[in-house]
């Protein structure tokens, strides 16, 4: 199961660029890297080291089992460490495999790792420098191939079918907070790898972009959804609003003005644009709407094996759209103390127009 | 309502340290220090607290959720848009936490991302940067009298869980299915929306994580290990239970492993190193000739973090004091056959330690 080819890419990039070896911390770089595997992360060292002679994962005892069960006889070694030693002599062995046993040199370690592991990195390896790994990982994770599209398909097929369940359940004195139990029993039903969110906000609550949901009671007004789920290691992210009830007018013009202003982000996303183009297009229709001072954020980030990974959709983001790049264009009017609208769909740039995941429509969805 | 008594002490000790600033990442070191914390994504988010003063750098997608939260709380919130970057929000911040004094190490999150630390490194050129556990992990350790009711609240929410998970049992049942009921179950009793809820059956008891797949639970041994955040404070709990009639063999691993549990309570007292509780444990399953088969630390701290110091192993010389909090989780593990692990929290105090857990420790049989 452990894809050989996507450590040769890794091993490849980091050799031109003159680096002794890269150290995955466990999470995305890891599920990236083994083709959907990770080990669990938490307090204890653990990391996939990739270097011109190999790899090897450093993983505590209390997780080996598993790792020697998925990458035994495989093309990564594993060295597991007891909880009263600590990382650092499993750490070196696993340099060595993967690199030789010459000292020094520049290291990469991911990005997301945590500080007090970067320390015990410099510590114990004592390397000339540590840079971040995604000056390898970025590029390579950033453009997707047609196995890593298909799974982003079935994610998104899996919101897709959650909304639904979602928009189902809306009830008049249901709370957000149930809304949100409904989407999350839908998502397990439906195999997500465990990790999902389910964001509900009724009312006022829909002028905060990231709201938590809590116990207010859903009656009359506009609401939305957003929501996505880990599946076979891909990411699914979607919102949509709702309405309950005959709908302001004034919700009517604002979901028009960012259906628009979601467009304009698809007809940007070609290729050969850079990232800023997708933000410019749909933040150039709500300014000329005059809400301009509204839109609270950028208007997408990129979706793979994290949810929010490079590139960017906003101003100084000037990376240049290729084929297979995955990102949501996501355009937003938050009126504080009204409501909030924002429309998201995930958009995979190919050769010709983007193609976009969601096979739901955009209208509003009007509950009496 | 936060209290911004955990802020002052923070503060004194930057004072008293000769620290310049600490700057703590959102969720755990956040959330203990003001009893809320923004959602931590990759963008550059901090508490930055100096002698006099605290600020937060916010993205401005979470400043109005901050803004909510702190309201009447002595910190300054500098948001920051998206397309700018953090870099200024965090001289303002600085500026704010510790005037105009320069030079003195600043200290870090253990949990920052590596990203983050070096745009720390980059926006504001310290002399050194540290890991702020140097600060935190005292203060964290030792909890006060409401702190640990808020542990025994979630302590009663396992227990409860786990009742919920037994009666889930049934023929045709998948690990997976008992894992959702106790999800589900944890929702009903408030969890703050994070929760684990591991169940491992049979053969795959014997890896002490296993993650919860599609196996049928048929007759015989299996673990739930499972814990919730309840009003920000942490469960863990892993308790036995058996399909069917135990034989003698399996009642001989558990008896082992009870009287392990029960030797690490006795050694938790003030005084002792964490080592001890570790040492008491692990001679009574080596007396018993297992211990090759005990592959894991007795414990971890617990509080706002589902792990945290100390560390209950070989080589953590904290001395025990009354108020800390840790779990004593001795486990035998057979390869092929089945594990058995007894999970308790302990409360230290003047005399022996409270537990939290009002479960009995014998395994629960299910009649097939």
């Amino acid at each position: 199961m452990v894809s050989d080819a996507r450590l040769a890419r890794i091993r490849a990039r980091s050799e031109q660029q003159g680096v002794r070896a890269v150290l995955l911390a466990a999470g995305d770089d890891v599920i990236y890297a083994l083709g959907g595997y990770t080990p669990m992360a938490d307090e204890r060292i653990c990391f996939l080291v990739v270097g011109p002679q190999g790899a090897a994962m450093v993983v505590p005892g209390v997780n080996a089992h598993e790792a020697h069960e998925l990458l035994d006889g495989g093309p990564v070694s594993v060295y597991d460490f007891q909880d009263a030693d600590g990382g650092g002599d499993a750490l070196e062995e696993a340099l060595r495999t993967a690199a030789g046993p010459a000292t020094g040199g520049r290291l990469l370690v991911s990005d997301a790792a945590r500080h007090d592991h970067v320390r015990v990195i410099r510590q114990v390896l004592a390397p000339d420098g540590i840079g971040l790994a995604s000056q390898v990982m970025r590029p390579l994770r950033m453009v997707k191939d047609a196995d890593e599209v298909e799974r982003l398909q079935v994610a998104s097929d899996a919101a897709d079918e959650t909304f639904g369940c979602g928009v189902a359940a809306i009830r008049r004195g249901l709370s957000e907070r149930e809304l949100q139990d409904v989407m999350l029993d839908s998502f397990r039903r439906l195999g997500s790898d465990g990790l999902s969110f389910q964001g509900v906000a009724f009312g006022a609550h829909t002028a905060a972009p990231h709201h938590h949901a809590d116990e207010t009671p859903v009656t009359e007004g506009a609401l939305w959804f957003d929501i996505g789920c880990r599946k076979n290691g891909y990411c699914s992210d979607l919102t949509r609003p709702v309405y309950v009830g005959t709908p302001d007018p004034e919700f009517l013009t604002v979901h028009q003005i960012v259906l628009e202003a979601r467009m304009a982000g698809e007809a940007a996303a070609r290729s050969g644009n850079p990232a800023s183009a997708v933000d410019r297009a749909a933040r150039a229709v709500i300014d000329r709407a005059g809400y301009g001072e509204y839109f609270v954020h950028r208007t997408g980030h990129g979706i793979g094996v994290s949810v929010h990974e490079p590139p960017f959709m906003m101003e100084g983001d000037e990376t240049v759209l290729e084929p297979g790049m995955s990102f949501s264009i996501e355009p937003g009017i938050y009126l504080p103390g009204r409501f909030g609208v924002r429309i998201e769909d995930i958009a995979v740039v190919t050769d010709g127009p983007a193609r976009i995941l969601s096979r739901l429509s955009r209208e509003p969805v009007i509950i009496d | 309502m936060p209290t911004d008594s955990r802020l002052i002490r923070i503060q004194d000790r930057v004072a008293a340290d000769g620290v310049r600033a600490v700057l703590l990442s959102p969720g755990d070191d956040v959330l203990y220090t003001l009893g809320f914390t923004p959602p931590g994504d990759e963008r550059c988010c901090f508490l930055v607290i100096g002698a006099d003063r605290a600020a937060l750098v916010v993205p401005g997608v979470n400043a109005h959720d901050a803004d909510v939260h702190l309201a009447g709380f002595p910190v300054t919130i500098f948001d920051y848009a998206d397309d700018e970057g953090p870099d200024a929000a965090l001289e303002h911040a600085l500026a704010r936490a510790c005037g105009q004094s320069s030079g003195g190490r600043i200290l870090v999150s253990d949990a920052a991302r590596h990203d983050h630390v070096l745009a720390v490194q980059r926006a504001l050129a310290p002399e050194a940067i540290d890991l702020a556990s140097l600060i935190m992990r005292p203060l964290r350790m030792v909890k006060d009298a409401e702190e640990i009711e808020r542990l025994r609240r979630s302590s009663d929410a396992a227990d409860a869980t786990f009742q919920a998970g037994v009666a889930a049992i049934a023929c045709g049942v998948r690990e997976r299915d008992v894992h959702d009921a106790m999800l589900q179950n944890f929702r009903r009793v408030g969890s703050d929306g994070e929760s684990s809820q591991l169940i491992a059956f049979g053969p795959n008891s014997a890896a002490p994580h296993h993650r919860p797949d599609d196996t049928p639970i048929g007759q015989g041994p299996m673990w739930l290990d499972l814990g919730c955040r309840k009003n920000g404070y942490c469960s863990d709990l892993t308790r036995m239970v058996y399909r069917g009639e135990p034989d003698a063999f399996y009642r001989e691993i558990h008896a082992i492993v009870w009287e392990a549990r029960q030797a690490g309570e006795q050694a938790a007292r003030p005084g002792n190193p964490a080592s001890a509780v570790d040492r008491a444990a692990r001679a009574v399953i080596e007396k018993a000739g297992y211990g090759q088969y005990f592959v894991h630390r007795t414990g971890h701290g617990i509080g706002v973090a589902g792990h945290e110091a100390p560390f209950m192993m070989e080589g953590d010389e904290t001395i025990l004091e009354p108020g800390m909090t840790f779990s004593i989780e001795p486990g035998i593990y057979l390869p092929g056959r089945f594990g058995v692990r007894i999970e308790d929290i302990a409360v230290v105090t003047d005399g022996p330690a409270e537990i939290l857990s009002k479960l009995p420790p014998d395994p629960v049989v299910v009649p097939v």
